[in-house]
């Protein structure tokens, strides 16, 4: 391990691997502040730009990028009351009272030394339980990742959206797209209807980029855009005037304020860190459940609301530390649990990096470059957050009618360049409509696309387990582990029934 | 309308979003089972190979599972109580005439640029698609319609051709 570690360190250190996270960062920062762009979107249409470069340069560039969205959300969320973000609405509770009172410096402030630290927290902890991990996963057999497939699938698809039978819908229709193409073994055509651009099957990025950003930028036009009137998620130029001329009023965070946080945030950054790692709970359940901590362990918990510190400290470092926790998953297992780590999962895939554990077997130098290189974002976040504040002030007056078609023929183009290959349009194209389609019928497209990239996997798995038991379905059950993860499942099932009972906005997608 | 739901035999104000919602289930569960069973009896059989084949395992197995999932919700006439939702989220409100027309106009707009890019090229199609499609959305500012696709069809041009080294399609009659 530490071997690897070294090598890493020496990957990790070149100019072009810092200029590429810096740039990740940046962007991010920037694309996280603007309402309406999420960072999952920008990562989605970078991954195009990335293609034709170095795995690790190009990884973490978006890994960059996903840190740099999720603190850049808390801007416009403590500026203007409008998170960037969905993970940044908790920071809105505490971080807009205090830019009322005069105090956005401080607020800003919190917020990316939270950030910094909660993300560098976990960080830490996918640095060094990444091997063990995946010495574990090694000893795991295809019964066992078969029903450990299945029992992510239940829980993403019980977290996302209204009902969980829509989110199992959506999750198994993403498996069955998957077997587009030839057949993994046999090469045998599935679903390809005579044309030969379908025996490659359904390309990741073409499909990723048409459900997640061309179908959202689809919604939000139906919602409504116009050139002319205010647009309603449009920041207008006088508030972002008056946001911007922060000065010094209130001063930033001070070393004393910094030591009284450290208990928060520290307690906030396990938070994130342990729902990152877990399958289908995201950054805005760790923000409000960190908000929420802090609220209840705190001496002044009638402060919380009015401009309390810690109430900006705590969701920031939950939200953040779920950055990195979401790898952990990814690299040792092969299984996405958000969305975000879905896509960077796609991204691992398009290089030829294949996550799961073998890959912390073949290319540990270069994991360990990239869990370096995450860190390395952190610094790069805290030293260049504060001459980005006027840009990203700017950029988020910019209407979305402007904003638009140009990301609309930054997609098509994307999905063309991957493969230089026209048919990819097409696919994105559909998918987007697929997508579209899928949002207004309330079933998640997060959870297709999570399924789909599972899909290989569950199929090889499935029929590698039958291949060993000779065909007999008992070997799912007859093994303890794969017991084990098929009695989840059901309890997991089980759960979901009970939640659903319950009253609560069952239209938040925490995916 | 707002989502929600009731328990079996309570009476509600509001009905409407109940009877809505339940009728949205139904249709996506009929929808699921009218796709599962097509897959069963004519894709499958058509485009993959007969049932018992090693190739079918795993099409039969997750459209087992659509097909059961689209009966449990077409089936279930309940739905759990739900909370108000704040703000205007809900699908069955009514969309404005031009958001539509801006929408289809999109996609008519992507759809030209998918499939005729190769044969038009990126020079000729990219300005027109987005000149088109900012005059739709009422954007009326010339220097930004000018500028900004000056500086994009650049920028994406000399990343595709020098940075990427990746030829970007050129006219072609």
């Amino acid at each position: 391990m530490f071997g690897a570690l070294a090598k890493g360190f020496s990957i990790a250190f070149t100019v072009s691997n810092i200029i590429g996270v810096s740039i990740g960062v940046v962007l991010g920062i920037i694309l996280g502040a603007i309402p309406g762009l999420t960072g999952t979107m920008a990562i989605a249409l970078l991954i195009p730009v990335t293609y034709y470069m170095d795995p690790v340069l190009s990884i973490s560039l978006l890994m960059g990028c996903y840190k740099g969205s999720v603190y850049g959300g808390s801007i416009s969320a403590i500026l203007l009351n409008t998170p960037g973000t969905p993970e940044a609405a908790a920071t809105t509770l505490d971080g807009y009272p205090m830019t009322l009172q005069g105090r956005p410096k401080k607020a800003l402030t919190t917020a990316l030394t939270a950030s910094v630290m909660g993300d560098s927290f976990s960080d830490l902890v996918l640095l060094f339980s990444a091997m063990p991990i995946a010495m574990i996963a090694l000893k795991i057999g295809p019964p066992e990742y078969a029903m450990l497939v299945l029992f992510s699938l239940t829980v993403v698809a019980s977290i996302a959206g209204s009902s969980m039978t829509k989110g199992m819908i959506a999750a198994f229709l993403g498996l069955l797209i998957a077997t587009v193409g030839l057949d993994p073994i046999s090469t045998l055509r599935r679903y390809t209807f005579n044309s030969i651009d379908l025996d490659r099957g359904i390309q990741l990025l073409p499909l990723l980029i048409g459900l997640l950003a061309l179908s959202e930028i689809f919604q939000q036009i139906e919602e409504g855009v116009s050139g002319r009137r205010k647009d309603k998620d449009v920041v207008s130029k006088e508030d972002a005037k008056k946001a911007s001329a922060i000065g010094d009023e209130g001063g930033a965070l001070t070393g004393k304020e910094l030591l009284r946080l450290l208990p928060t945030i520290f307690r906030s950054a396990s938070i994130g860190t342990v729902l990152g790692a877990i399958p289908g709970i995201g950054s805005i359940t760790a923000a409000f459940l960190g908000y929420d901590q802090a609220k209840r362990t705190s001496k002044h918990p009638e402060k919380f609301g009015k401009g309390a510190i810690e109430g900006i400290a705590a969701p920031e470092a939950a939200n953040n530390a779920v950055c990195g926790a979401n790898m952990i998953p990814v690299v040792t297992l092969g299984i996405p649990g958000s969305l975000s780590a879905a896509v960077l999962m796609g991204a691992f895939m398009v290089h030829g990096l294949m996550p799961g554990p073998m890959l912390m077997q073949e290319h540990p130098s270069t994991l360990y470059a990239l869990f370096i290189l995450m860190l390395i974002a952190n610094g790069v976040m805290y030293i260049i957050a504060r001459p980005l504040l006027r840009v990203a002030l700017h950029v988020i007056t910019i209407n979305k009618a402007v904003l638009f078609p140009p990301i609309i023929i930054f997609c098509s183009i994307g999905a063309f360049g991957t493969d230089m290959n026209f048919f990819d349009m097409k696919v994105m194209l559909f998918f987007a409509l697929v997508g579209y389609g899928m949002k207004k019928w309330k079933l998640s497209p997060a959870v297709f696309l999570i399924s789909f990239i599972l899909g290989p996997l569950a199929e090889h798995s499935i029929r590698q387990s039958l291949i060993i038991s000779k065909g007999s379905i008992l070997i799912f059950f007859s093994r303890p582990m794969s017991l084990f993860l098929f009695l989840l499942c059901i309890a997991s099932i089980l759960w979901s029934i009970k939640r659903m009972r319950k009253p609560r906005d069952r239209n938040i997608s925490e995916i | 309308m707002e989502d929600h739901g009731v328990e079996s035999g309570e009476t509600t104000l509001f009905l409407d979003g109940y009877v809505m919602s339940v009728k949205k289930d139904r249709i996506i569960g009929i929808g699921t089972i009218l796709f599962a069973l097509t897959n069963f009896f004519y894709l499958m059989p058509k485009y993959v190979g007969e049932f018992g084949m090693k190739e079918t395992i795993f099409p039969v197995f997750t459209t087992s599972v659509l097909l059961l999932l689209g009966i449990i919700l077409t089936i279930s006439p309940f739905k759990k109580k739900g909370v108000k939702k704040p703000g205007n989220g809900d699908e069955e409100e009514a969309v404005e005439k031009r958001s539509v027309f801006k929408l289809l106009f999109t996609v008519l707009i992507s759809f030209i640029y998918c499939f005729f890019l190769e044969k038009v090229g990126f020079i000729v199609l990219t300005p027109i698609c987005l000149v088109a499609t900012w005059l739709a959305f009422e954007v009326r500012s010339w220097k930004v319609i000018v500028f900004t696709t000056i500086i994009l069809c650049v920028v994406i041009y000399m990343l595709f051709e020098f940075g990427l080294r990746a030829p970007l399609p050129q006219w072609d009659f």
